[in-house]
């Protein structure tokens, strides 16, 4: 089994590397530091098929060396900021490489490439950088333990949310540290003229689906106190998921003052608690599931 | 930690000054003091010590400070805002340091000039520059090609930065064309004060 690492920070790469040392019994690695470099060798990394690339997306083209090849002029106008994903395009272009798991790793912001990433298929994760590596030695533990072929679309997470920003953070941050991808609407593509019915359908192909209820409006039966209630397009994205992948497969995390919606029994409520109870409660539920999630991870 | 440490400090510091800058042109005035050169050298050698850690030992680059005034020089003084300074002496650096050829020679020289200014000279062995190239590197935000592919993360403002650091002392930057030998210079040069006044 092969893990390639695509770094052009030596550092970033020898820590990376540390963090990922209780996962590599076995494990062939490689590391390679420029554009061109991973170019040049592409012929040699598609015959030997690493199981996981981990890909900074912010490369540099080369080394300063005396006979150092400037890049070429489409490469130049694209610039630095899209070398990992030139990189990972090539992978999932190349049959022999097309089933490799992919993991960007980048500091950059997820949400200024998700056409990008959509394009790269689903084999493809994005991971956002974090000081100590702990999400990404507990995705790549992840991602060697499945079956060579397995898609990746199954380890992604559809987030339902209202105008809570930090809970959906939160939440979302909490799902990539279990190895999986959330999937946010807001930060899908505004582009194409999709109405957003049509963007939920085109992100709704999940297994779960957790959907944050939160006291972002007011409302009652006529004539009654008003109630904090989740915004309208929460509930109706709730029973969306609902008919579409099935009320076991749909979390509700709620918070205390929110008022539960009637009529939906058999989907799990789960009370999003400061203490952070939710977090072993919706990770057991994610793994019953069917998502490879190590509990451990949680704790 | 300690090199991290103080590059953060720098990195902090240097935002501070952008924005400062941003809204008067005023980079380097407010904070200035009269420095002795001996104060000066321990700074470009804390600066060498920084870059040894964070870059130099990983691609086998020398990186030495040589004071070339002798001890009569040691209590001469200028009037400077250390922390512009010592930016502008990073920013030089950290220029040497990434466009470098591995396993080459960074020298911090300190030295008097002719004309009795002080002379902060950063030299190296990496990606040449032009006489067209020192004249692009008047413009905030410029970069060569062979810069861009060598290093991802560059915004092409540490010249810019140290010119504005340099004149904001009466100073100026001084940047020598690659030479035959492949040795690029890059010099601040700063007044002294006049001990008569």
């Amino acid at each position: 089994m092969k893990l390639l690492i695509v770094e052009d920070d030596t550092y970033q790469a020898r820590w990376a590397l540390s963090s990922l040392s209780g996962e590599l019994a076995g494990v062939t690695v490689q590391t390679i530091s420029t554009e061109y470099t991973f170019r040049s060798e592409f012929e040699k990394i598609a015959a030997e098929c690493p199981q996981v690339v981990i890909i900074d997306i912010m490369l540099r083209w080369t080394e300063p060396t005396r006979d150092m090849v400037l890049p070429p002029p489409e490469i130049r106008r694209e610039g630095a900021m899209k070398a990992g994903l030139r990189c990972a395009k090539m992978l999932t272009q190349d049959q022999r490489t097309k089933g490799c798991f992919i993991l960007l790793y980048s500091v950059l912001d997820r949400s200024s490439m998700v056409d990008d990433l959509r394009a790269l298929g689903p084999n493809v994760l994005f991971l956002q950088k974090s000081v100590d590596h702990d999400a990404l030695a507990k995705t790549v533990r992840f991602l060697l333990q499945l079956p060579a072929g397995t898609s990746l679309g199954n380890a992604k997470v559809f987030v339902v949310h209202g105008r809570d920003g930090e809970s959906r953070e939160t939440v979302a941050r909490f799902l990539q540290r279990l190895g999986l991808e959330p999937i946010l609407l807001f930060e899908q593509s505004r582009g194409g003229g999709l109405t957003v019915i049509e963007k939920l359908e085109s992100h709704a192909d999940v297994p779960c689906a957790v959907v944050l209820l939160t006291p972002d409006d007011s409302g009652a039966l006529k004539g009654d106190i008003l109630k904090s209630r989740a915004r309208q397009n929460v509930i109706f994205e709730l029973g969306y998921f609902v008919g579409k992948i099935g009320r076991k497969n749909v979390y509700a995390l709620y918070k205390d003052e929110v008022e539960l919606p009637s009529d939906y029994h058999g989907v799990l409520y789960i009370r999003f608690d400061s203490e952070g109870a939710w977090r072993l409660q919706l990770a057991g539920q994610l793994k019953a599931a069917g998502l490879p999630i190590d509990l451990n991870s949680v704790l | 930690m300690e090199a991290i440490s103080a590059t953060c400090t720098r990195i902090e510091q240097l935002i501070y000054r952008y924005l400062l800058y941003s809204s008067s042109t005023n980079f380097a005035g407010a904070s200035k003091r009269v420095v002795r050169a001996s104060d000066i050298i321990r700074s470009l050698e804390r600066i060498a010590a920084d870059f040894r850690v964070l870059s130099g030992l990983e691609r086998g680059l020398e990186i030495d400070v040589n004071d070339r005034t002798g001890p009569d020089l040691r209590d001469a003084e200028l009037s400077a805002d250390e922390v512009a300074l010592e930016q502008a002496v990073f920013n030089l650096v950290d220029n040497a340091v990434k466009y470098s050829f591995r396993d080459s020679k960074v020298g911090i020289f300190f030295e008097l000039s002719p004309e009795r200014e002080i002379v902060i000279r950063v030299t190296n062995t990496g990606l040449a520059m032009t006489t067209q190239d020192i004249e692009a590197s008047q413009e905030r935000g410029w970069r060569s090609a062979a810069a861009a592919a060598t290093v991802a993360s560059g915004q092409g403002i540490g010249l810019w930065i140290a010119r504005l650091a340099a004149s904001a002392h009466g100073g100026q930057l001084k940047i020598s064309p690659t030479d035959l030998e492949g040795v690029t210079s890059v010099a601040l040069l700063l007044p002294l004060v006049d001990p008569q006044q």
